[in-house]
């Protein structure tokens, strides 16, 4: 039985490769702009509120609800409602290109929250002491906000890669590829279970090494 | 220097309107450690904030070296700001920074050059006793050596004034003593002015030139620390300084005389600086063959002055004792003849 499991790891290596090196992508440059985008919005979440550096009610009130309204969908949905919009994105709404639009648009607002979360911890104390000090609001933003929040950044940013990873999973109903399409096209519709498993253990151990990850840095980061 | 002018400041928590500040006068002399002492409430931490203007007050003018700061741009505000330091309760460093990073902070701000960052760190972790502790982080140190190093900070950017928020609150009374004396002696080697808020009468009498009596939002007594201890008006004083100073005779020991059966008079004499030196007790015997006897006493340093109170009977013959009081009243002793207790 394990013999016939190998063979079938051999078989498919290829197959496993691509979709190793698709989810590789959707994950990675989806990563990397959901972050900007999401730590930008975390950030303006909180200096918007009352009373702190940036009060604005009005941005503070739109932008809460916007990314109330987009966090409300489930990435299936939204894949779907979004097509006419990643089309003038990226000109497709299919493949590797036509999925990170939605995985974008999906994870950005998950990591806003994150992110605003993070660094509603940073001490208010700090700011005022920065303040009295004459330093300027931006001054604030990067040395106090951003650099006291690291650890818990950090970890919210793990969070929301996990979610990315789940959600690229999905992606290849767009036929972007990917683990999670392989998985449904070879283990569910052609029944090979061998094929299922080797798509779920790869997707435990990215998790596993993503979530280790992020707790090591944190862990460094934190001088508490 | 520091002018508080008919200073008010409204809060609105939920609807409410809230009265922090209610037409607030003083002014900080330049060279001097000023004092405002309230309880939690009374609106001090609402009025010291006023002063650097991270409360701006409803009504009212804050000047500093006469300058009304709401006519300044956010700039000059801020030029303004790192003439004027500022220490917290709460310590309020990086944690994610260590020792040396943290007191740089201020000069890291304006992007002074790394050579000058350096030697000035260094300076002022030698004035405050940390120099072994450059490379630690804040979590690693103790309260006392963590309002050390906000000191250090506040110090980094050669203030004119340092403001004190509670700093001492946090800390237990020997760190706190340690903490007044650091302060006392920046305030005598750099003529920083300070202006402090606390609600400790020992912190006041410990370091503090003037002081100002806050309640309920309202500056209800000020004056020089010593006159404010020995004639004290206002009833919340008299409980502050009560608080480490007590000037009455304890109830029981009043009972205990009454019990006794002997002529005599009851009298506390309140004597400040000089006067403590003076043999009167003996002269009381000498010159009016009275019996002094010491049923209760104080004695305490206000700053650099001796204050103290001591509560005598003397008795003897009727007539000996009222010339006898009058002879010290013309010493400017403070007098008062005692007719119950408490």
């Amino acid at each position: 039985m394990l013999a016939d499991y190998i063979d079938s790891l051999t078989e498919y290596s290829d197959l496993y490769w691509t979709s190793i090196k698709e989810t590789g992508i959707m994950v990675g440059y989806g990563l990397v702009i959901s972050t900007i985008i999401g730590l930008f919005l975390g950030i303006v979440l909180v200096v918007t509120r009352a009373n702190h550096i940036y009060e604005n009610k009005v941005i503070y009130q739109v932008l809460n609800i916007a990314i109330n309204i987009l966090r409300s969908l489930p990435f299936i949905i939204l894949m779907v409602a979004i097509i006419p919009f990643t089309k003038f994105i990226v000109g497709t709404s299919i493949g590797v290109k036509g999925a990170i639009v939605p995985l974008v648009v999906y994870t950005a607002p998950y990591l806003a929250r994150l992110m605003e979360s993070a660094l509603l911890e940073v001490d208010k104390g700090v700011i005022e002491a920065f303040q009295a000090m004459g330093a300027t609001r931006n001054q604030i933003i990067v040395r106090v906000l951003l650099k006291e929040a690291r650890p818990a950044l950090i970890l919210g940013l793990t969070i929301g890669t996990i979610g990315l990873i789940g959600a690229s999973a999905m992606a290849g109903v767009i036929g972007a590829g990917g683990l999670g399409d392989v998985a449904i096209r070879y283990g569910y519709q052609r029944w090979q279970p061998e094929v299922m498993i080797t798509c779920v253990i790869l997707l435990v151990v990215a998790v596993q090494v993503v979530q280790s990850l992020g707790t090591v840095i944190a862990k460094r980061l934190r001088k508490r | 220097m520091i002018q508080l002018d008919h200073i008010s400041k409204v809060f609105y928590q939920d609807k409410r309107k809230i009265e922090a500040v209610k037409n607030a006068t003083l002014q900080v002399k330049k060279g001097e450690i000023f004092g405002i002492i309230g309880y939690s409430g009374a609106g001090k931490s609402t009025l010291i904030r006023c002063i650097n203007f991270l409360e701006k007050p409803t009504h009212g003018v804050v000047r500093i070296n006469g300058v009304d700061l709401a006519s300044l741009k956010e700039a000059e505000l801020r030029a303004t700001r790192r003439r004027i330091g500022m220490i917290f309760q709460s310590f309020n460093l990086l944690s994610s920074n260590t020792v040396f990073d943290n007191v740089a902070t201020p000069l890291y701000l304006v992007n002074a050059p790394k050579k000058e960052i350096a030697k000035k760190v260094r300076e002022l972790l030698e004035l405050v006793g940390l120099q072994d502790k450059e490379t630690f982080y804040p979590s690693q140190l103790s309260g006392g050596q963590k309002q050390r190093v906000a000191i250090a900070r506040a110090l980094a950017s050669d203030p004119e004034i340092l403001l004190c928020d509670e700093a001492t609150s946090a800390l237990d009374p020997q760190t706190t003593d340690s903490i007044l004396d650091l302060l006392l002696e920046i305030n005598r080697k750099y003529k920083i002015t300070i202006a402090l808020i606390t609600h400790e009468m020992h912190v006041i009498k410990k370091i503090c030139d003037r002081v100002a009596v806050m309640e309920q939002g309202e500056v209800v007594e000020q004056g020089k620390v010593l006159d404010i201890f020995s004639n004290p008006q206002m009833p919340i004083t008299k409980n502050f300084i009560k608080s480490i100073f007590d000037v009455n005779l304890p109830e029981h020991l009043w009972n205990k005389i009454q019990d006794e059966d002997y002529p005599g008079k009851i009298l506390r004499i309140s004597f400040v600086g000089d006067h403590a030196g003076e043999p009167i007790l003996a002269d009381l015997a000498t010159k009016y063959n009275l019996r002094p006897n010491i049923l209760y006493g104080n004695i305490t340093q206000v700053k650099d002055t001796t204050f103290g109170c001591l509560i005598i009977r003397v008795s003897g013959e009727v007539s000996s004792i009222d010339a006898g009081i009058q002879d010290l009243m013309t010493q400017q002793l403070q007098i008062e003849v005692i007719e119950h207790a408490g």
